[in-house]
């Protein structure tokens, strides 16, 4: 069969850095193709390339059977090629059926045939089994429901070929789950799709055939029915890789933090949460599985001290620390991985020993009488965590911004754990850095409940949640939904309360 | 990565200055001046002279303590466009300790009006940081009308209650001779205030990059999310950067009355707020990039004079060339930046 894409012996260069080298991929008709790599791998490169985003250094790139040589992402949709970005490309403000007319030639001079666009459109969705409303506004609508509006989009553009970067990341169990049927039965009609992808299972579960990418080279590309996670995740990092890490059984000691009724309004006035409650003692993991956006940012500031909360007790060791300013939090005990670390974790711009003192620099031995920083002592304790905890750098005095988001975070988590927390407040701890730095700091976020520290783990990745916590809670809208033991937890029934159903009938 | 440093920091200045001079030689041909000659004269006639370096630096010192208020306030995330009105008040409250103190002994009366202009510009700093701090009002705008304010302040005060006792001219009197500013080196213009400028630049290092205030300072410039998370009170330090800059810009007021003028005179000051402001973007906000850019600020200024009157070019067309400097070094630096940008993509 003649493949819809071919790419042939693409070679994109940055100075000093080979984002691909000679990278071949076929993409056939009807076919689902991963494209597989961690974060650095070359996969959004190669697909910018495709898109006409980048120009590639050299290498041919045949469409249909036609070499093409795309200048714009213009040239790319006119050919027949969509591609949906992880961050949708939509107007929050306009309805659904402008999103998707938005940007095509008028029917008559500028203006628009609406009501022909919009019986066009439904036909389409009908047809694939998209359930889509063409007058409701973007903004009123579910991740879901916006992604599914992304590929009518591109469907209406008489795409041939769908790229989809990242879908899974905003999505809950049940709408990944939707997605990919859907993108079976596109498939089945004949599309082919690319998914750009870090998630093994993802692979395994969707996916015809798979492309792995490592440093910007093609490793191997190879039949899904062919391959399993352990196979997939070894050509991927280059090493075999521990999933699930190893733990001893959980010793849960007292109480260290007790959340009671906390109520927290966000910076827009909107409340956030709304009434959670939570316990987490010495020497466990609590997880909070949720869909991003459900009250898990007010939650971790309103813990650190960086958010009010309007009503409700947060006690840390028995101690009330609600109102408390973030740095009396901090000195009685708290260790926070905060959720983004270009936001709040680091200053991207100071050096790796600043950020490494950035809890503490004016604790001594780091700040002396007189308020001087004893730059030399600084420097050396710098190097010595960065090889503790196996920070890629060139030396301590690099700023962070030079760092992979993988060594960046590695570098919040050994700042964060090296001060011994009592409760460890670890937020998307693994968001945006690649498999080996993930295990990693799973690694380390176990070491520190085997230490004896509460640990507080917030994140949208439910494998992360399963794989690390020993009890489990999602939250929802501000609350929680309610909480299980990590023991064969029932992952439909996880996924129904992310999307704010109860299954059960429960006595909470 | 140091490469990177090098390009920004070094080349782009080194080439907006060029730039400027080269266009600045095309307004020259355009009435009728030959630009060599004329830049001979600007850039270098006043090199050969021990004069002529001594009123270079006696141009300098003010531009650098208004570069440093500038860099010092900057380096915490903030824009302090109010050197020019922080310098009058420090001028005025030195010449009030010159007038009232001056006859005490010079170690007495030097360090006391430096320590008024010190306090009154603070203060004139800080009204705009307390308002930032407690209103999150924007500190550009207020401290841009305070100039307004301390300008026509300083022509109020030289007009009614501090004009001189003869009358005659809207200024104070002399201050007492032992408040001037010793002279350095004989027979020229440049005082102790060059000296005083210069122990404030390694102060300013000091302060930014060796204690614990300065780490805070840069931390909430640089990141003000993650100085938060720090547990570093975001709005003291913002107050206290403002407070502490228009401190540094008082000096400037200080080392004219002290050393050149000896009285507070109307409008005394011909931008050199602003040119502080210029010299801290050219200087890459670094205390010794501000000397630097500081003598050359001198240089062209200086040299405009001499330039007027050997080759009959107005001074002006050298502020014309301060300018170009600085929408060439803007634009560079954006240039630099969107190179460095998209040689880092593709990484992701």
């Amino acid at each position: 069969m003649q493949p819809i894409l071919k790419m042939i012996n693409i070679t994109k260069t940055f100075p000093g850095v080979v984002a691909n080298r000679n990278v071949n991929l076929e993409v056939y008709h009807g076919e689902i193709h991963a494209l597989l790599g961690e974060n650095g791998a070359g996969k959004s490169t190669l697909m910018n390339v495709l898109y006409g985003l980048y120009q590639a250094d050299s290498g041919e790139i045949y469409f249909e059977g036609k070499r093409v040589n795309f200048e714009s992402a213009k040239d790319a949709i006119r050919a027949g090629i969509g591609m949906i970005h992880q961050h949708f490309m939509l107007i929050p403000v306009h309805t659904v059926l402008d999103n998707i007319i938005m940007g095509l030639p008028g029917d008559r001079g500028i203006f628009y045939d609406r009501a022909l666009h919009r019986e066009r459109v439904l036909e389409i969705a009908h047809r694939y089994g998209l359930e889509i409303d063409p007058d409701a506004y973007v903004q009123d609508l579910s991740v879901g429901a916006q992604q599914r509006v992304e590929i009518v989009k591109a469907l209406y553009r008489k795409a041939k070929l769908l790229i989809m970067d990242e879908p899974t990341a905003v999505l809950t169990p049940q709408e990944v789950k939707e997605l990919f049927s859907t993108l079976k039965k596109l498939s089945q009609e004949g599309m082919s799709i690319i998914l750009i992808t870090h998630k093994l299972n993802e692979v395994l579960e969707v996916a015809d055939r798979v492309t792995v990418l490592r440093d910007g080279q093609v490793i191997k590309t190879l039949n899904t029915k062919d391959a399993d996670e352990k196979l997939l995740a070894q050509l991927m990092v280059g090493r075999e890789v521990n999933f699930v890490p190893a733990k001893s059984p959980c010793q849960p000691g007292p109480v260290v933090l007790e959340i009671k009724d906390l109520v927290v309004k966000n910076q827009r006035g909107i409340t956030a949460l709304n009434g959670l409650s939570l316990t987490v003692r010495g020497g466990e993991i609590l997880g909070i599985a949720g869909v991003d956006g459900n009250g898990q940012t007010e939650l971790a500031e309103a813990i650190a001290g960086l958010i009010k909360p309007v009503a409700g007790t947060i006690l840390l060791n028995g101690e009330p620390i609600v109102g408390k300013k973030p740095r009396v939090i901090t000195e009685k005990g708290l260790g926070h991985i905060p959720e983004d670390r270009h936001k709040r974790g680091l200053v991207l711009d100071f050096t790796l020993s600043e950020n490494i003192i950035l809890q503490s620099y004016y604790c001594e031995p780091w700040c002396g009488k007189f308020g001087f920083l004893n730059l030399n002592s600084i420097k050396s304790m710098a190097q010595e965590l960065l090889e503790k905890y196996k920070v890629k750098a060139p030396h301590s005095e690099v700023a962070a911004r030079t760092l992979s988001g993988g060594n960046q975070q590695k570098v919040v988590v050994a700042r964060e754990i090296s001060r011994r927390p009592k409760l460890l407040l670890a937020v998307q701890p693994t968001r945006g850095v690649d498999v080996g730095a993930i295990e990693y700091i799973h690694e380390q976020i176990i070491k520190e409940r085997e230490r004896g520290a509460a640990v507080l783990l917030i994140s949208t990745e439910l494998s992360e949640i399963l794989a690390l916590s020993d009890r489990i809670a999602v939250i929802y809208k501000g609350q929680i939904m309610g909480e299980m033991t990590n023991d064969n937890p029932d992952i439909n029934e996880i996924g129904l309360m992310m999307a704010g159903i109860r299954k059960k009938k429960e006595a909470s | 990565m140091k490469k990177d440093l090098l390009l920004i920091n070094l080349v782009v200045p080194i080439l907006a200055i060029l730039a400027a001079l080269v266009l600045g030689a095309i307004l020259l041909l355009f009435i009728n001046v030959n630009p060599l000659e004329a830049y001979s004269v600007l850039l270098f006639g006043n090199l050969t002279s021990l004069y002529g370096i001594s009123e270079i630096l006696v141009k300098a010192v003010p531009i650098i303590m208004t570069g440093l208020a500038f860099t010092f306030a900057y380096r915490t995330g903030l824009f302090n466009i109010g050197a020019e009105g922080q310098m009058y008040v420090g001028a005025i409250a030195a010449v009030v300790v010159g007038l009232k103190l001056g006859h005490l002994s010079p170690f007495l009366a030097i360090p006391l009006s430096l320590l008024a202009a010190l306090i009154a510009g603070g203060i004139w700093g800080g009204i705009p940081g307390l308002l930032k701090a407690v209103f999150g009002s924007s500190e550009i705008i207020i401290t841009i009308m305070l100039n307004y304010v301390a300008v026509y302040l300083l022509s109020y005060l030289v007009d009614k209650p501090l004009r001189e006792k003869s009358g005659f001219y809207p200024q104070t009197d002399m201050i007492g001779e032992n408040a001037f500013l010793p002279v350095l080196i004989p027979n020229t213009r440049l005082h102790l205030g060059f000296l005083i400028a210069l122990l404030f630049v390694v102060l300013v290092y000091i302060i930014l990059w060796r204690t614990k205030l300065g780490f805070e300072l840069r931390a909430v410039g640089l990141n003000l999310h993650a100085a938060e998370y720090a547990g570093i009170d975001v709005r003291t330090k913002m107050f206290l950067a403002l407070a502490l800059s228009g401190a540094l810009a008082g000096v400037a007021g200080f080392t004219e009355v002290g050393g050149i003028h000896h009285r507070l005179l109307d409008n005394f000051s011909k931008g050199v707020g602003f040119d502080g402001i210029a010299v801290a973007l050219l200087g890459q906000a670094t205390p010794f990039g501000v000397v630097l850019a500081s003598l050359l600020f001198g240089l062209l200024q200086v040299g405009a004079n001499s330039m007027q009157r050997s080759v009959g070019v107005p001074a002006n067309i050298v502020y014309i060339i301060q300018g170009l400097i600085i929408l060439f070094l803007l634009g560079g630096t954006i240039l630099a930046r969107r190179y460095q940008k998209k040689k880092a993509k593709g990484v992701a």
